[in-house]
């Protein structure tokens, strides 16, 4: 997930040093007197360890965003809103973070932003296990929750980031697309009531909580209060601090504990006994879509997404020089049209019954599946691969690839002390959708980051269509050298809520460090929204922030002045820094003008019938 | 290669800026690795974070501050030092960042306080460290070698074939003089001919390392080394876990020590293993093992790599020739394991955090000294984790963290080293750790 | 608002007419989404206030209490403009009752998701922006469902479409594109559709709306637990909702569920005698792949829990489980059946959990009692929500036509409300008619008077039970 458009601003020319100095000291007094000074930093050394973020390069040109005032960590919601109101008297913004994962996790003004580090608000402080929700404090991570509800037959969603993320700021404030979204929906979704502190440093609580002190529901009474402070983007800590949350859990048909073996990096998980890990390959966009269609229409999948070979290959594998011989053996490739899909199911025989729905349906597709089923699925499996791959790079290199195969295979069985495919990779990408625990490797090690692109949640066939046109895109900046060559295609993404919506993002790996690289994929991240407009594939997981609200409201209904309205109403002052929400008198900086320019100037051509890859 | 230490293979901030630039604030150096995970309880893998709380205690956070002093965005100021040292150079963040990426967050962090020690000097409590160091050959404030053989009867003193390095800590304490005396007396009982060098044991350099003072790490190994090397001996035997992990991880930057060393566990391991130590009698305790970061983690070998980073496919980073990674997989864990497991009686216990992903005990790094509010955090926390495994015991063979678990021991299990455990066994002498020596 | 003439009121509105509501300053029929748009944009200003109505009568009470509102009558925006049984969607207008999409949705192997048995003429989209609760709980992911985009007119006079319908494209360019206006949220920042439920139309009038509907099953089975007391069935509802094992599923007392078979008046004594004091009703699916197989994996799961709960299943008089189901996935046929047992009927409910169902049960019993209303007039419907995670408890006070026992039922329910929102319900949505203690916080009012001020900021639609923007 990231963000393009976003304005980084520079620092007021007509405050000298010292006042500034000054300024951050006057701050850093009034917020020890809330929190205590020894949670209160202000070095500037310290304060970069906030400022150095994930895409901020496409956004600022560096590695770095604006460094804040200063970093305060609140030890519970009277503290927070203790700040909040502070900065109004102050003038100045304030934004929260929990892990803080992201640009958006940082200040785009220098000096002007107190950063909220939320670390010292941990607390799981319910789980109703009974009626399947959690309440959570903002540093509570999806994977000490979900380690927490597993023992009690219970489940939490994950976002795609990495399990590391905060429950609370993907409820509440951050997108929140994952593996699980089939049966754990999206994070926006799963959030029930709230306690949350207004940009005007207001406790408020939602829903149920506010009318007795239970948690379950956030709606009412009348309009629900999460119409304003989350949609689709979630508001980046633009509209206040959420200091509580419940989110809903999800039954877990499975162990207590995910039993792991092996060391680091090879870690592997034991897929539990009613469960089956599959990757399900079809021939093409379409039976992709089908496949997607109907697994969901049958209920079979707990856990369904589509990963490129790429994204498995470096999931599989702990350095880019390993997966760089992985993902040279075409075998792998015989893997684009595919859905990782995991079943669980409570018996062998509710497992069986959805392992033989999927292969009725991947049958009728001509599809196969590398699951951990054993030696006969394994060998259709292989049997299939090696007609497809014959069709699709010839009888030729399929031949010349097979030393190459068989190296591979005899690395990754010494490696896992075991001898088939249909043992490990199910076992990888069991263990990479249920825990997320090893997304890093899947995306941001093989240039040192990404930037995403297209990825609305639409129909399964409109992000398929995403998918299409978004690759062509990508093909521009890949020949230009600036993107990972990944096939073009690396879509990845998943089902919500049975299947009712989906989405599919083009992920952009590159060097950080590479200033073209960087330039580059500002452009494409710009030009992938332009064919968003264009070919109607929905608002992408781009479109946030001031800029990008510019971009696309005149294209859908005009959402950018109904948040604009929003946040004059609910945060009139401007404390809450909505640098990746909603800007008060924003206007573009002369990099992202630039960028547009050239973008504009050089449009990759889309031809949306374009053939398979 | 860094132009401050010239003649070493240390590598200085700018030799590691490219790794440094692959952080991307992912967060995950604060956690184990995430599908290792049990609890939430057990969910850290950091004391420095779970003490002071900024980013900037993290690994991934000390890699920034790295960067931003590389860049020249900050000077390193008091705060800065205090975040820079706040740490037990531990290297769970290393295990957890390179279990998805590659980053040598220990070895940053090691070059950060060279940095930093270059740049502003030592810290008072640092400063009397070196002092010590220089005026007693140990970095404490009193104790003698001398005073140490008195209470390890029979030891040979003196030039031997297999050479055994007490290591200071042990040495200095006349609490852990016990938990000594066991140790030469197991290995005896082993049949392992051991001596010791007496007061011309070398300073391994473990302390100058840990607080950035290269110059003085490098002499000291030198030295260690070539006295080593000179002495005839065809095994050296490590006693200190601290020390091992300097042996093992950063000697070899130094110059190459001839004869082949191994840790006083894995030696009583294949002495057990080839019959010829018995642990003959029942010990009855539930135990748990701690891995000491130094003997696990931080203990794999230095691997030197001679290469460039190259770009192919476009941005994907490969390197020529490939580099190899620790990743913490390969320190010394079975050894410890198998010898507890073999004494009659004793159940051993998993921590939840063990092996790679052990939690610190918080005494590394020169934090016992300088930080002792994060010391005894750290030392709380592992004996918290241990009191909810039902151990009766928690045991453990570095003198740190014996003395740091043992300090706090009021918070959970009573804290024993293995040495006395097997002592209890080999000659049914329970005294040694039953009353949490 | 100031006394008009017709003539005024024509000049202001046009297409008004005085109508025969006396509860209304008449009515104006909108036809298209473009005559709501002129409608809101010349009331603007003038003082006119206006309300939207999509049912046929009888109408509910809820948000007829501005008599001076002019009522906009969306019954003739009554197109289904799509079924997508690829995507599982429908799109349709305020004015499609619930008697219209059933044969058209199962012509297309779809369903919708129903509310229990509602009125034939019951405004399909209504009732879902109302967060009416319905009988498949396992496939209601979030309390908006089945609703997915709406198409709002606001008081401003502006549009707002809402989801990933607000484009980019227009409808025909999306759907060319594959997308089938799907996605709930946004666009952006914000759940715009979040902000025009339960609002009572305070908030804006909605032209459309996408609608998840669902796989019609190829096998469907419907089941009766039934027990002495409701704790056993709740926590088989628990057990089988947590299996994912049915679909169809809710939980009646003796008086309701006979309220819901017997269709026939004379029917009602042997219907009463032979159904259980409690009854979960619960249905088994099979879908398309292995229907059956599917169909009888679930059957086995909900005989299992029903056993060990000590529960019984039963076969529902009349005409067992086929008839059963044919209730259940239809509008109400003949005399409406909340109605049945007393010719009228009012409805009390509220949000809480399953677990505390029971409490409110008791509550319900012990008013009546003080109350002094006739308990066999008394029924209760526990709607379980959000697959298990919170339930609709409904409580129905059955009543002669007359208008004194209409007073007495609503006094009853005022009672009920006021007790039970003090031990802890829950009332997401306005009442009816009756007022609930503290339901509006200083929290919520700040919330919805900002909203109004943004969507409607001159007033123009009916602030509705929950006065939003109200000012007499």
């Amino acid at each position: 997930m990231s963000i393009v458009g976003v304005n980084d601003k520079q620092a007021d020319p007509n405050v000298t040093d010292a006042e500034r100095d000054e300024r951050r000291a006057e701050v850093a007094a009034g917020l020890s007197r809330v929190v205590g000074a020894r949670w209160v930093a202000t070095d500037p050394a310290v304060l970069d360890t906030y400022t150095w973020q994930y895409t901020a390069e496409a956004i600022t040109g560096s590695n770095w965003m604006q460094r804040p005032l200063a970093v305060a960590m609140p030890a519970d919601t009277d503290e927070v809103a203790a700040i909040v109101r502070l900065c109004n008297t102050e003038g100045i913004q304030f934004k929260a973070i929990s892990t803080g994962f992201g640009a958006w996790g940082a200040a785009t003004e220098p000096d002007r932003v107190v950063l909220l580090d939320l670390r010292r608000m941990n607390r799981i402080l319910e789980v109703d296990a009974k009626n399947m929700y959690a309440v959570v404090e903002p540093y509570v991570t999806a994977n000490q929750l979900q380690v927490e509800v597993l023992p009690h037959g219970l489940n939490t969603h994950v976002a795609g980031c990495g399990a590391q993320h905060s429950v609370l700021a993907s409820a509440t404030s951050v997108m929140g697309q994952g593996w699980d979204g089939v049966s754990m929906g999206f994070s926006g979704r799963n959030l029930l009531a709230v306690e949350w502190v207004t940009p005007e440093g207001e406790i408020v609580r939602s829903g149920s909580v506010d009318a007795s002190g239970e948690w379950f529901s956030g709606d009412g009474p009348g309009p629900s209060m999460r119409g304003i402070f989350r949609g689709y983007a979630g508001a980046f800590s633009g509209l206040g601090v959420f200091t509580k949350a419940a989110v809903k859990l999800y039954p877990w048909a499975g162990p207590g504990h995910l039993e792991v073996t092996g060391s680091n990096p090879d870690y592997m998980a034991t897929i539990p006994e009613h469960h089956v890990a599959a990757v399900c390959v079809v021939d093409g966009w379409d039976q992709m879509a089908e496949l997607g269609y109907r697994v969901a229409d049958a209920e079979i999948a707990t856990f369904m997404s589509r990963n490129a070979p790429s994204l498995m290959s470096g999931v599989l594998t702990a350095d880019n020089n390993t997966f760089a011989d992985l993902y040279g053996v075409p075998l792998f490739h015989e893997m684009l049209y595919a859905l990782v899909i995991v079943i669980t199911a409570e018996s062998a025989e509710e497992r069986d019954l959805k392992v033989d729905m999927l292969k009725a349906i991947l049958s009728d597709l001509g599809g196969g599946m590398l699951a951990n089923l054993g030696g006969p699925e394994e060998v259709r499996w292989l049997m299939r691969a090696v007609r497809v791959l014959a069709r699709r790079i010839g009888p030729g290199d399929l031949i010349r690839s097979v030393p190459g195969a068989v190296r591979m295979l005899v690395r990754d069985a010494r490696r896992f002390g075991l001898g088939r495919l249909s043992e490990y990779l199910p076992s990888f990408m069991y263990m990479a959708t249920v825990t997320s625990g090893l997304n890093i490797r899947g995306v941001f090690r093989f240039g040192g980051t990404f930037w995403t692109a297209m990825g609305s949640l639409v129909s399964w066939d409109n992000a398929i269509h995403g998918a299409k046109v978004g690759a062509q895109v990508k093909r521009k900046y890949i020949d230009k050298g600036v993107i990972f060559d990944d096939g073009a295609d690396n879509a990845w993404g998943g089902f919500y809520e049975g299947g009712t919506y989906a989405h599919l993002e083009e992920l952009a790996c590159y060097d950080p460090t590479d200033k073209d690289a960087a330039d580059a994929v500002f452009e494409y991240v710009f030009e992938t929204n332009l064919v968003s407009i264009e070919h109607h594939t929905g608002l992408p997981i781009n479109a946030v922030g001031p800029a990008n609200s510019a971009l696309f409201g005149p294209h859908c209904s005009s959402y950018d002045t109904w948040q604009d309205r929003i946040k004059a109403s609910f945060d009139p002052h401007n404390t809450a820094d909505g640098s990746f929400y909603v800007e008060p008198d924003f206007t573009p900086n002369e990099r992202m003008v630039a960028g547009a320019e050239n973008v504009t100037s050089d449009r990759a051509p889309i031809d949306p019938n374009a053939p398979d890859l | 290669m860094d132009t401050t230490h010239p003649s070493s293979r240390h590598q200085g901030l700018e030799d590691l800026r490219y790794l440094a630039a692959k952080c991307v604030r992912c967060s995950l150096c604060k956690f184990p690795p995430l599908v290792k995970v049990e609890s939430q309880a057990t969910s850290s893998i950091c004391p420095s974070i779970d003490t002071y709380g900024f980013h900037s205690h993290s690994g991934g956070g000390r890699v920034l501050m790295a960067l931003s002093v590389l860049e020249g965005r900050s000077e390193i100021t008091e705060a800065t030092r205090d975040a820079i040292y706040q740490c037990t150079l531990c290297g769970g963040c290393d295990v957890s960042c390179k279990y998805v990426s590659d980053i040598e967050i220990t070895e940053i962090m090691m070059a950060l306080r060279a940095r930093s020690f270059d740049a502003t000097g030592p810290t008072d409590v640092q400063r009397r460290i070196l002092d010590n160091l220089d005026r007693n050959g140990h970095p404490y404030e009193s104790g003698t070698r001398e005073d140490c053989l008195a209470d390890i009867p029979g030891v040979r003193v003196g030039p031997g074939p297999t050479i055994l390095l007490l290591g200071s800590a042990y040495a200095m304490s006349p609490e852990r003089r016990t938990t000594l005396r066991n140790m030469v007396r197991l290995l005896g009982a082993a049949g392992i001919d051991v001596s010791v060098l007496g007061a011309d044991e070398p300073d391994v350099g473990t302390l100058a390392l840990a607080l950035g003072d290269l110059k003085r790490f490098d002499r000291s190994a030198s030295a260690a080394i070539g006295m080593l090397n000179d002495s005839g001996a065809t095994e050296v035997v490590c006693a200190d876990s601290e020390d091992w992990a300097t042996i093992r991880a950063h000697w070899p930057k130094v110059a190459e020590l001839g004869p082949p060393a191994r840790h006083v566990v894995e030696v009583l391991d294949d002495a057990v293993r080839a019959g010829r130590l018995t642990l003959a009698h029942p010990v009855r305790v539930r135990a748990a093992w701690h891995d000491p970061c130094s003997l696990g983690r931080r203990s794999e070998p230095y691997q030197a790599w001679d290469g460039e980073v190259r770009k192919i496919q476009g941005q994907l980073l490969v390197y020529d020739p490939p580099r190899p990674v620790n990743r913490g997989s390969s320190g010394c864990y079975d050894p410890p394991r198998r010898l507890l497991r073999a004494v009659p009686g004793l159940e051993l216990i998993e921590l939840p955090r063990n092996r790679e992903c052990s939690y610190c005990c918080g005494a590394g790094g020169g934090v016992a000294e300088a930080y002792p509010e994060l010391a005894t955090a750290a030392a709380m926390e592992r004996q918290r984790e241990a009191g909810t495994t039902g151990a009766e015991l928690l045991v453990t063979t570095c003198p740190g963290c014996e003395q740091n678990l043992g300090g706090v021991e009021v918070a959970g299990v009573p804290t024993a080293s293995i040495y006395d455990v097997l002592a209890a066994s080999v000659w049914n002498q329970h005294d040694s750790f039953t009353n949490g020596s | 608002m100031t006394p008009r003439s017709k003539e005024q009121m024509r000049e202001l509105v046009p297409g008004w007419e005085p109508g025969e509501d006396p509860d209304s300053c008449g009515v104006v029929h909108a036809r298209t989404a473009e005559d709501v748009v002129e409608i809101v944009t010349k009331a603007r200003g003038s003082g006119v206030r206006l309300r939207a109505r999509s049912s046929a009568a009888p109408h509910s009470t809820v948000g007829a209490g501005d008599t001076e509102a002019v009522v906009v009558d969306l019954s003739e925006l009554r197109a289904i403009q799509r079924i997508d049984r690829r995507n599982r969607v429908l799109l349709i207008e305020p004015g499609v009752t619930f008697d219209k999409l059933v044969v058209p949705l199962a012509a297309a192997g779809l369903q919708a998701a129903l509310p229990l048995c509602p009125r034939p003429g019951k405004s399909a989209l209504a009732a879902w922006l109302d967060r009416e609760a319905t009988i498949v709980p396992r496939r209601q992911w979030d309390i908006s469902d089945p609703l997915l985009c709406v198409d709002a007119v606001l008081g401003t006079g502006d549009r707002l479409r809402t989801g990933s319908a607000a484009g980019p494209g227009t409808l025909e360019e999306q759907w060319a594109a594959g997308e089938a206006q799907k996605g709930p949220m946004g666009p952006g920042h914000a759940d715009w559709m979040r902000l025009f439920e339960a609002a009572e139309g305070a908030m804006g009038m909605v032209v459309w709306a996408s609608v998840k509907a669902e796989v019609l099953p190829s096998i469907e089975t419907a089941w009766v637990a039934g027990a002495d007391t409701l704790a056993p069935l709740v926590e088989i509802t628990y057990r089988v909702l947590r299996r994912n094992a049915v679909d169809i599923c809710f939980l009646v007392d003796r008086p309701t569920l006979t309220d819901l078979l017997a269709v026939d008046a004379d029917r009602r004594p042997s219907v009463e005698r032979s159904v259980s004091a409690w009854n979960l009703v619960m249905s088994t699916a099979g879908l398309e792949i292995l229907a059956q197989r599917r169909h009888d994996l679930s059957v086995d799961i909900v005989r299992t829990e029903v056993r060990a709960a000590g529960a019984r299943l039963v076969d529902p008089p009349p005409g067992g489980r086929d008839r059963l189901l044919h209730i259940l996935r239809r509008p109400s046929e003949g005399m409406y059946w909340r109605d049945r047992r007393a010719g009228a009927h009012r409805r009390l409910y509220f949000q809480t959990t399953l677990d505390r169902a029971g409490q409110f049960v008791d509550l319900a019993h012990a008013t009546v009692a003080d109350e002094g209303f006739d308990r066999s007039c008394l029924g209760v419907y526990v709607q379980p929500q959000l697959a298990g995670r919170q339930c609709t408890v409904e409580f129905l006070l059955c009543h002669a036509l007359d208008e004194e026992a209409a007073s007495r039922a609503r006094s009853v329910a005022t009672a009920l409300a006021g007790r039970a929102a003090a031990v802890g319900a829950f009332f997401s949505r306005p009442l009816p008619d009756v007022p609930v203690p503290g339901l509006v916080t200083d929290a919520t009012g700040d919330f919805l008077t900002r909203v109004k001020a943004m969507f409607d900021p001159q007033c123009v639609f009916s602030p509705g039970a929950l006065g939003i923007g109200g000012t007499d």
